[in-house]
């Protein structure tokens, strides 16, 4: 038996002030290929959404083949190559002298990918593999204890300036996390963008169990409230927020 | 926590930029940088080029979001905004009205790397708002006097939002009166987020050393740079951090205040004295 993953949940909300549409972390997902990704773009960057969404979908297209380094950066030449081919049609019309100088400038956004695959060597389990630039995060809950917390580990691990990837041929070599595990029934994991990892962090530092709470959340509105209420009453930074929930399941899908 | 309120299109801030026109500034700037053109050119091309980063820094795409409100007050033989075109006359204006509203486009020259060892020309167009000017006096006070008026306005409109920076540009002494007092009321002015900045940035004829963010006037050399000084901010924390990473000895004493800068120095100022953060 190879363990099926489940999307359970995925929702996205703006910062507060702003419409659905100005939210700039993306999230990508190809459920039968087990391919699940997150982009938080740049604030301060220009079409940082189109960039975020131009990295998940990319991913979820081949990302299950994305192996080490290399294969990174062959990936990474592939979205940039989408980014250009896009700008060139932006170019077709007359664009305001700060627009032309803020696309000269790129756009950037964090990135984490992650890819589930069937173990070689252990039956019943699967092997997940996770590449992360930034603090877009990964955690893996396992009998209801947090085994995994990837590529931050702390709350103090977040800043107001994480490697980011840029549209623009920078290298990237130096900012990129990669890791894997295996996952078996039961098991749950998350996708989240920085400010509501930072909060899951911090409630988990405080011996609390934050998963659970995000368990209960089935619905968009549902999670729009729990943002609000986490903003308001829990100190979560006002920031878009992008959210995956996964789920183990024993029957087998997928090979 | 003052000086912590997220700049939002809501909850906009301000940057009112109060500049000396005297006669003064048509002499060229000190230092070993300087190019031989006047205070007064060097200065609108600075500011010029500051309203352009700011505009850049609100574009979102082919928008401009409005976290910004700025004005231009410019003194010397007369005294009044100095943003010229469609926005001229007007104390205060939003960020999306500056970018859309240029004078001018004015074709440069720069040059950058070839990325083979050398350098090449490239053309860039530089937006122009502001034109140089130096004439007349030195009233010092009665500009300040309408700077305090406009923020009065503003701060009562805008309680819940970062409060306004100040950044007053001068290279010599008041010549309508001590112009302290009327500092200290700018200063007093205030949002639920804190006071307004005030800034003093000195231009300099001289080849003497630039002072910039001191935390003392111990170094000061004479009575005006001592009245500068303690008319300016100590320096809230966004700002403290972007003059700390510009590699700037910074303490929580260090005041928004420059004496004796040349030209680029006081660009290094104005790039530090305009760095908040928490646009959302």
């Amino acid at each position: 038996m190879i363990p099926k993953i489940r999307l359970v949940f995925r929702a996205e909300a703006p910062k507060a002030g702003n419409s659905l549409d100005e939210c700039e972390d993306q999230s990508g997902v190809s459920e039968e290929r087990g391919i699940y990704a997150l982009a938080d773009g740049a604030s301060e960057a220009s079409y940082s959404k189109t960039w975020a969404g131009i990295l998940v979908r990319e991913f979820c297209d081949v990302g299950g083949l994305v192996e080490g380094m290399n294969g990174f950066e062959t990936w990474l030449d592939t979205c940039r190559n989408r980014w250009r081919v896009w700008e060139r049609d932006l170019h077709s019309k007359q664009l305001p002298w700060f627009t032309q100088e803020k696309l000269a400038q790129g756009s950037f956004s964090t990135f984490l990918g992650v890819s589930f695959h069937a173990s070689e060597s252990y039956a019943g389990q699967g092997i997940w593999k996770a590449i992360a630039c930034g603090d877009s995060c990964l955690f893996v809950v396992q009998q209801n204890w947090l085994t995994l917390s990837f590529p931050c580990e702390r709350s103090q691990d977040f800043s107001n300036a994480p490697p980011l990837l840029s549209s623009l041929p920078y290298p990237v070599r130096d900012d990129l996390a990669m890791r894997q595990g295996s996952v078996s029934p039961g098991d749950r994991v998350y996708l989240m963008t920085d400010a509501l990892a930072h909060w899951f962090l911090q409630l988990y530092e405080k011996n609390e169990k934050p998963w659970q709470r995000l368990d209960e959340l089935t619905t968009q509105p549902d999670f729009d409230s729990f943002i609000g209420v986490c903003r308001s009453r829990e100190g979560m930074r006002n920031d878009d927020v992008a959210f995956i929930r996964l789920l183990c399941d024993a029957s087998s899908t997928k090979q | 926590m003052p000086y912590a309120a997220e700049i939002s299109r809501v909850n906009p801030s301000c940057f009112l930029f109060v500049i000396d026109q005297s006669g003064s500034m048509g002499d060229a700037f000190g230092g070993p940088n300087a190019l031989g053109r006047s205070k007064a050119q060097e200065l609108a091309d600075a500011i010029n080029r500051l309203l352009q980063t700011l505009v850049t820094r609100c574009a979102k795409g082919e928008e401009v979001r409005d976290y910004f409100e700025v004005g231009v007050i410019g003194y010397g033989q007369s005294l009044g905004p100095a943003l010229q075109g469609p926005l001229g006359g007007r104390d205060l204006v939003s960020i999306s009205e500056i970018a859309f509203n240029p004078v001018r486009m004015e074709s440069r020259v720069k040059k950058v790397s070839d990325g083979a060892g050398g350098l090449v020309e490239q053309a860039f167009s530089l937006p122009v708002w502001i034109e140089a000017a130096h004439n007349g006096g030195t009233p010092m006070c009665e500009a300040l006097r309408k700077t305090k008026s406009i923020l009065e306005t503003w701060a009562a409109a805008h309680i819940a939002s970062y409060p306004p920076t100040v950044i007053h540009i001068t290279d010599g002494e008041s010549t309508d009166g001590d112009p302290s007092s009327i500092g200290a009321e700018i200063k007093a002015i205030s949002t639920q987020d804190g006071s307004v900045c005030l800034f003093n940035l000195h231009l300099s004829s001289s080849q003497a050393k630039p002072i910039s963010f001191p935390e003392s006037d111990a170094n000061s050399p004479d009575q005006f740079a001592r009245l500068l000084f303690a008319m300016s901010t100590v320096l809230p924390a966004p700002v403290r951090a972007a003059a700390h990473g510009e590699g700037y000895p910074v303490t929580d004493a260090t005041r928004g205040f420059a004496f004796n800068a040349d030209l680029v120095e006081a660009i290094r100022f104005l790039d530090i004295g305009t760095r908040v953060t928490g646009l959302k």
